[in-house]
């Protein structure tokens, strides 16, 4: 029904119709003809955990899906590329630097932008009998064994402190097939996370993600300057101190060391909502990520949430599909992405 | 033999550390050597050193390699052979072990240079106003002498800053994370930070590495020190260069060290009734602030690091049941562990003289009182938001038992600090700013 449409020309051979004949096809079987689609097995394996013991081992699957060559796939017949567009909101508006936005929050809080930037991995189809099929990422300055960075900010404006480049998409490949859906993970996973900045390659370079006294990423970082109140503004002539900026910076917490190896050999709360977006069209549909939504019950003027206060973090984490007492997966409870 | 070599063909490699110029470090056969160590020594081409010391090319000069399979060996002559690859040869005195060097970002001396050019260069901030030596000062050993530190934005820290005399040794870094345990890891949080923001190079790593281009002393330093990289200005050179410099930050001069080489008027009868005291059950402050770096948590070559002891020091107890008041919680806040509550990493006592206020908020201005905290076995806080008796904290180290100290007693314990004090770490011209 929601067939995707292959965006590539080269790849006319009929997708669009493609829908009963061609789901047989698809998943396991055909996945084993590829290389991302065998590490496609193994996350399908391990989807359904959440918790310490899952995080472990989510990183060593996606770490199957770094497959040698992989940025010279051929785009054969059977062999689909696909491209999932995102589009940044503020409630009903467009998200962009140079723009203020009213109402944010519990406290009605104006805002202007500072960051915002996500991390996206274990991006996979959904077929219509609810196969998954993890994509295979095209590796590239935004996108690198299997994780891909949506960057929304663009150094102008109150986002002074950012990169003018952005992105808002994942570029991949699917084995051919009908699709009427998506899920990914936020974040990065466990096996790429804990490695050093430094060294690392894009997008998990970008120091503006990483939270060194952490030892990891951040895997969402949504961060805007608060306007303080007209009737407050009266008085200082001016020179006033920097506005305030609320920050909502999520990543994995709890996690534990081993000085005698060295780095995280742990975390308690991996922090990575997953979004199962069903139906969803890749070639008409794009991903709405709402900060809005998000932030809905947040106080604008005073939380910062880095993922370790309850306070300031429990409700943006609800609105996640996280619960940030016990680090459980929650999707029900997600506001952040919807289709359009 | 090769720092011997080294020496002689005028590589900086020898001259580098460690005043004490004790042969064979790592060879138990020579722990006679103790005491003797370094006291002869006559060349001067680097700089006298307080004591008569000096550093260089004495035929007495240290051995050993930084784990690379160079064997320490005696003063014999021979002719240097020439080193493919350039190995680091400590020369450390004989009490004191080979700190742990990665693999992967083996110690040079053009490196080390490099390390101390950009460890005193305030382009590593975004806004030009602070270098790394801005909250470690080498004469306060490396820290800043505030209560907590402030970050190049006017940003207020709510730690202490550390002193980075023998950090190459510690088996964790910062105050209390046992994730950080190397160097160069540790080095991407002050630049890159946000939680406080301290050098604020978030993001900013291009803006960084086109400044450093644009300074003509650079090129030759960075291609010295990574002659292998096509182009040697990238993040990684300098963290790796920034680590390599704090490694070589070696303090072992101190009058109470020594007294443990066996110099019997090093130490004066004060001094040395309080070394004793601190030694003792009754005061319990050895086994924490424990061996050659008076630090427990402390790796090296031939010791890996088995545990990361953290320890509740009874500082807090807001809530009765052990509470520390945020952000400083300890490795709480990073494993949310609640036995972690409060736990903190043990300092070095090296140049404790020169490093207060002290504990990991700076809450205890002198010396005198962190006996006094100790002595009650827990700090008491009797009004205002942290009000709380650290004594009877749930949480509290089982060392935090307490003691009764008389008048001069007291006095003996602080002179002992006071003869921690390494002057020549201090002063070293190694470890300055080299900029003009």
């Amino acid at each position: 029904m929601f067939a995707m449409s292959a965006l590539a020309a080269s790849v006319a051979s009929g997708c669009g119709d493609d829908d009963a004949s061609g789901a047989p096809s698809l998943g396991n079987e055909a996945g084993a003809a590829h290389s991302a689609g065998a590490a496609a097995d193994e996350m399908a394996g391990g989807n359904g955990g959440n918790g310490a013991a899952a995080s472990a081992g989510e990183g060593g699957a996606d770490a199957g899906n770094a497959g040698a060559g992989a940025a010279g796939t051929p785009i054969t017949p059977d062999v689909l590329p696909i491209t999932l567009r995102f589009a940044p909101r503020v409630g009903g508006e467009d998200f962009a630097c140079s723009s203020r936005y009213s109402d944010m929050g519990s406290s009605s809080a104006t805002v202007r932008p500072v960051d915002f930037k996500f991390y996206v991995h274990d991006l996979r189809v959904v077929a219509e009998d609810g196969t998954e099929t993890l994509v295979h990422l095209i590796p590239s300055a935004w996108q690198n064994e299997g994780v891909a960075l949506l960057d929304f900010e663009d150094q102008s404006g109150s986002c002074a402190n950012g990169t003018e480049a952005t992105n808002s998409e994942i570029v991949g490949t699917v084995p051919f097939g009908s699709y009427s859906g998506i899920a990914f993970k936020l974040g990065v996973p466990f096996d790429l996370n804990h490695t050093n900045a430094d060294a690392a390659e894009a997008p998990l370079n970008d120091t503006t993600m990483y939270w060194g006294w952490n030892l990891g990423r951040l895997f969402l970082s949504v961060m805007n300057e608060v306007e303080e109140d007209a009737g407050a503004e009266g008085g200082a002539g001016g020179a006033t101190a920097a506005p305030f900026v609320s920050v909502l910076h999520l990543g994995s917490t709890g996690c534990q060391g081993d000085a005698a190896v060295g780095g995280v050999s742990s975390c308690a709360k991996p922090n990575r909502p997953e979004f199962r977006l069903v139906p969803f069209d890749l070639g008409s549909n794009v991903v709405v990520a709402d900060i809005k939504a998000v932030l809905e019950h947040s106080d604008l003027t005073r939380d910062l949430c880095h993922s370790f206060s309850a306070e300031a973090c429990s409700w943006p984490f609800d609105h996640l599909g996280l619960n940030w007492f016990t680090g459980s997966l929650t999707p029900s409870t997600q506001r952040f992405f919807r289709v359009e | 033999m090769l720092s011997r070599c080294m020496s002689s063909i005028g590589v900086l490699l020898v001259v580098l550390l460690a005043p004490s110029a004790g042969c064979g470090q790592r060879d138990p056969e020579n722990e006679s050597d103790r005491g003797q160590a370094g006291e002869g020594d006559q060349q001067s081409e680097s700089g006298a050193h307080q004591g008569g010391r000096t550093i260089g090319s004495g035929g007495r000069a240290g051995s050993g390699g930084a784990g690379a399979g160079v064997a320490g060996s005696d003063a014999s002559g021979g002719e240097p052979p020439i080193p493919t690859a350039p190995t680091y040869a400590w020369d450390l005195p004989s009490d004191f072990p080979t700190p742990v060097v990665p693999e992967d970002n083996p110690l040079s001396e053009a490196k080390i240079e490099l390390g101390r050019h950009l460890f005193y260069d305030k382009r590593l901030s975004l806004s030009e106003t602070q270098s790394c030596a801005s909250c470690h000062e080498q004469a306060l050993a490396f820290t800043d002498g505030r209560v907590t530190s402030l970050g190049s934005t006017a940003q207020a820290h709510p730690r202490n800053a550390m002193s980075l005399a023998n950090v190459g040794y510690a088996a964790t870094l910062t105050w209390a994370n046992p994730l950080l345990t190397s160097l160069e890891a540790q080095a991407l949080v002050p630049m890159f930070g946000t939680e406080p923001v301290e050098l604020g190079l978030n993001g900013q790593e291009q803006e960084l590495l086109s400044r450093l281009r644009s300074v003509s002393a650079y090129a030759p330093l960075f291609e010295a020190a990574y002659p292998e990289r096509e182009d040697p200005f990238t993040l990684t050179s300098v963290v790796q260069a920034l680590a390599s410099f704090q490694r070589v930050l070696i303090s072992s001069n101190s009058r109470y060290d020594r007294h443990l080489r066996g110099d019997a008027t090093a130490l004066t009868a004060s001094e040395k009734r309080g070394a004793a005291l601190f030694g003792s059950e009754r005061l319990e402050c050895f086994h924490c602030h424990s061996g050659f770096n008076l630090q427990d948590a402390v790796r090296f070559e031939g010791k890996p690091a088995t545990a990361t002891p953290f320890h509740n020091t009874a500082l807090y107890n807001i809530d009765g049941r052990g509470a520390y008041p945020e952000p400083n919680t300890g490795v709480y806040a990073l494993t949310q562990n609640a036995r972690d509550m409060g736990r903190f990493r043990v300092p070095t006592l090296r140049n404790i003289a020169v490093t207060g206020p002290y504990m990991h908020d700076g809450s205890i201005a002198s010396l005198s009182e962190v006996l006094d905290h100790y002595a009650a076995g827990g700090r008491s806080i009797t009004e205002g938001d942290y009000a709380g008796d650290g004594s009877k904290s749930p949480l509290k180290s089982p060392f935090l038992v307490g003691f009764e100290i008389t008048a001069t007693e007291r006095e003996d314990v602080l002179a002992f600090f006071e003869s921690l004090t390494d002057t020549d770490f201090l002063t070293d011209p190694r470890f300055a700013n080299p900029w003009p």
